[in-house]
């Protein structure tokens, strides 16, 4: 198992150095006390997570830990690069599907994967949308087992949601600890709001005159995210709308306001394809706004992330990732993909049905870790219903190997010990230019031994350190021996 | 043949209109089998809508009522020169033929549509004998079912209307992994008192796009004016939208198909 702060043997790895200092400095009375006044303070912001399985009060404060995940500048140059070619590729896959189709052509991705997919959007069909891009936020799940061990466990093209915890945690960090961030040792997370706002603005379509509004739009108050939503719009300076306050008059998008109707540019949709536009899609939706497809065909708004995004990160299609970046690029994956059984095959079904004390099933078609088995953590009732509901529906599974999910060091009732963690970065992007926000969130699987870091499954999150090069330390120390 | 069509939905609401948006799919393609001399769409007696294409290779408008309304009324004029292909659309196609293997509410083949055909139909003759199938299955009448009434349920009633034979049929086929898709558009009946608004079926076979009608037991032919395609009913009717407001609808359409003076 790989600890992501101390080697085999103890040594603390290089880029916990100041995570260990920090923790062997300060008192455990003055971390109990910190840990209640970083409570308090999330209390008060109001982050909570709408869990809908579970009884009593569904608005549950996301556990924060304190201790920050922390990577090196040489692990995260890595990473950089491989998300930024990853989500290239996922994009140039979504033009190429919406329109020549040239992977299927070849023989590379199976027609059905894409046209019998549920997330396919014959509404997108040779919509030439602005730059190329489909997918403008893209949040890349990755889970580590070793030093050089990456691996992306599952990409999220739709509505990737946890950036608000990334920054929240940020913030809470540097008002609790404002010291660990002196010296500029950690890379900046604070622009991500204006790095989004600038690439909505950049992917305005083609109609659109001057300067480019934006919107969030958001399924309303009773949304799990919708604190993320409020959010992100406060923050970018943005109107948060709801479908009733946007209507489509002669093709163009306008939102009304106490000036009377503005036009709408761009939207920023945190609400599912469903519920965009009832002529389009589900006919029995409130939500939505009539009309949006069609002003999105004539070139008069842009929906960010695109409607059928989702075909790119179905968990199906996932599998084949790997062959989209040779094909698109030319290049090899600089990202590993986790080995991926597709239960809809025969061959794959039986082997996944033989070994599921070992491996992680899940829906291919589902989000948020409801309805997974992990194989080891299983009973063998469990195990057994499960193979049952896998034999009535192979093409809804996927399987996976279970992972060694690397640890990080967490207060826990006796004190500190590992709790394993994943990482979802998110990726930017309007065209040429991709953005990967150094960082993202952490999840932690705060339960001794588990594995599953969703938030609805009682996972917790992390603040996440990105180490800024040696050369970049030493400019900003420099300057600030100027100052 | 030369056909002319008047083809009027007007809506009419009990209170004012907060809002309602509609799609018009009502701007047939030019194909092989029909040459378009005149064409236009109108709302309320206003200019023309202007038509673009959606995902699906339909010609179509969204059609916004002015808030307050108290209805709303959609005029299409058109004059046409129709061809027998014997049932082959050559049209511009958008999506590959296996996209219409989806499965949709309204053609689920639940209640023994699944199992209506042994198997595939191995040719054009054979798409005929399967039209004919379904249309033995289910008798007309006009108001067995509306336009929600899925395929099993008009197979198991054996009554329905042009849209039920075609969900049916659809169903079928794809139960048997053959492309169908929902057609709608105009008929001309040579006579003044049946319905000239219809649904046929388009199925891929011997590697093309052919129109069979199940309600007629033959191929869309001189007599079929197409206005669009879709997985179903709910994909390619003529006009669907939602409103806020208005209470209590009335809808009246009529639709004229004449044979034109040459």
């Amino acid at each position: 198992m790989f600890d992501e702060m101390r080697a085999e043997g103890g040594a603390v790895r290089p880029a916990y150095a100041m995570v260990d200092r920090w923790l062997k400095a300060t008192p455990q009375a003055a971390l109990d006390a910190k840990k209640k006044e970083a409570e308090r303070l999330f209390r008060r912001i109001g982050i909570t997570f709408a869990v809908y399985t579970e009884g009593g009060d569904p608005e549950r404060l996301i556990p924060f830990d304190m201790i920050p995940r922390v990577l090196g500048a040489d692990e995260w140059a890595i990473l950089e690069r491989g998300l930024k070619q990853r989500v290239r590729a996922l994009n140039l896959f979504l033009k190429d599907i919406y329109g020549p189709a040239e992977i299927l052509k070849a023989g590379i991705i199976p027609e059905a994967l894409v046209f019998l997919n549920a997330a396919f959007q014959a509404h997108m069909q040779g919509l030439e949308v602005p730059n190329g891009v489909y997918t403008h936020v893209s949040g890349i799940d990755l889970v580590r087992t070793g030093p050089d061990e990456f691996f992306v466990l599952e990409d999220n093209c739709r509505t990737p949601s946890g950036v608000s915890y990334m920054l929240e945690n940020r913030a809470v960090m540097m008002r609790l600890f404002p010291d660990l961030f002196e010296g500029g040792n950690i890379a900046p997370i604070q622009r991500y709001p204006e790095t989004l706002l600038k690439t909505l603005r950049a992917a305005a379509p083609r109609r659109c005159n001057g300067d480019p509004t934006v919107v969030l739009l958001t399924p309303g108050p009773f949304n799990s995210a919708y604190y993320e939503h409020s959010f992100l719009a406060d923050e970018m300076g943005v109107e948060l709308v709801e479908g009733p306050d946007l209507r489509v008059q002669d093709g163009v998008v306008c939102m009304r306001t106490t000036r009377g109707l503005q036009r709408v540019d761009v939207i920023y949709r945190r609400i599912d394809d469903d519920f965009l536009d009832p002529l389009a899609f589900n006919p029995d939706s409130m939500l939505g706004v009539p009309g949006l497809m069609a002003a999105y065909r004539q070139g008069n708004v842009t929906i960010a992330n695109a409607p059928g995004a989702g075909v790119a990160d179905d968990k199906a299609v996932y599998r084949l990732v790997p062959d989209m970046i040779k094909f698109y690029l030319g290049e090899e994956p600089l990202l590993k993909n986790v080995p991926t059984w597709d239960c809809s095959k025969p061959d794959a079904l039986s082997h996944v049905l033989d070994n599921l004390a070992e491996l992680v099933v899940k829906e291919a078609r589902g989000s948020g870790g409801y309805g997974m088995l992990v194989g080891p953590h299983a009973t063998k009732a469990e195990i057994a219903a499960f193979a049952e509901k896998l034999k009535a529906n192979p093409a809804d599974y996927v399987a996976q190997p279970t992972l060694s999910l690397s640890t990080c060091p967490c207060f826990v009732e006796s004190g500190v010990a590992p709790r394993h963690i994943d990482l979802r970065p998110f990726v930017l992007t309007a065209g040429e230019e991709i953005a990967v926000i150094p960082g993202g969130l952490t999840r932690v699987a705060l339960r001794e031994g588990s594995l599953v870091v969703n938030s609805s499954q009682g996972g917790g999150t992390k603040d996440t350190w990105v180490l800024r090069a040696p050369s970049q330390q030493q400019s900003q120390s420099q300057s600030q021996g100027q100052g | 043949m030369r056909l002319g069509i008047v083809h009027e939905t007007a809506y009419r609401y009990e209170a004012p209109l907060e809002r309602s948006a509609q799609i018009a799919r009502l701007f047939p393609r030019a194909h092989a089998g029909l040459e378009i001399l005149s064409w236009s769409v109108t709302r309320d007696g206003q200019a023309a809508l202007a038509p673009f294409e959606d995902g699906l290779g339909n010609r179509i408008a969204v059609v916004c009522a002015p808030r307050l309304a108290t209805g709303v009324r959609i005029e299409v004029r058109g004059e046409v020169i129709t061809r027998d292909t014997g049932g082959r659309w050559n049209g511009e196609e958008t999506l590959p033929p296996i996209y219409f293997l989806r499965e949709t509410a309204l053609t689920r083949p639940a209640g023994g549509v699944g199992a209506l055909l042994e198997r595939a139909p191995g040719g054009r003759e054979e798409v005929i004998e399967v039209a004919r199938l379904v249309r033995g299955r289910i008798d007309f009448a006009a108001d067995a079912t509306n336009v929600c009434t899925p395929a099993a349920e008009a197979l198991a009633r054996g009554s329905g209307v042009c849209q039920d034979h075609s969900h049916v049929l659809i169903a079928a086929l794809r139960a048997r992994g053959v492309p169908a898709r929902y057609v709608s558009g105009y008929l001309w009946t040579g006579r003044g008192d049946e319905p000239a608004s219809h649904a046929w079926v388009e199925t891929f076979t011997e590697g093309e796009w052919v129109g069979v009608d199940p309600a007629n037991r033959c191929f869309a032919g001189e007599a079929h004016v197409r206005l669009a395609a879709g997985l179903d009913y709910a994909d390619a009717a003529p006009v669907t939208g939602v409103r806020a407001g208005g209470g209590a609808e009335k809808l009246s359409v009529r639709v004229g198909v004449q044979q034109a003076q040459q």
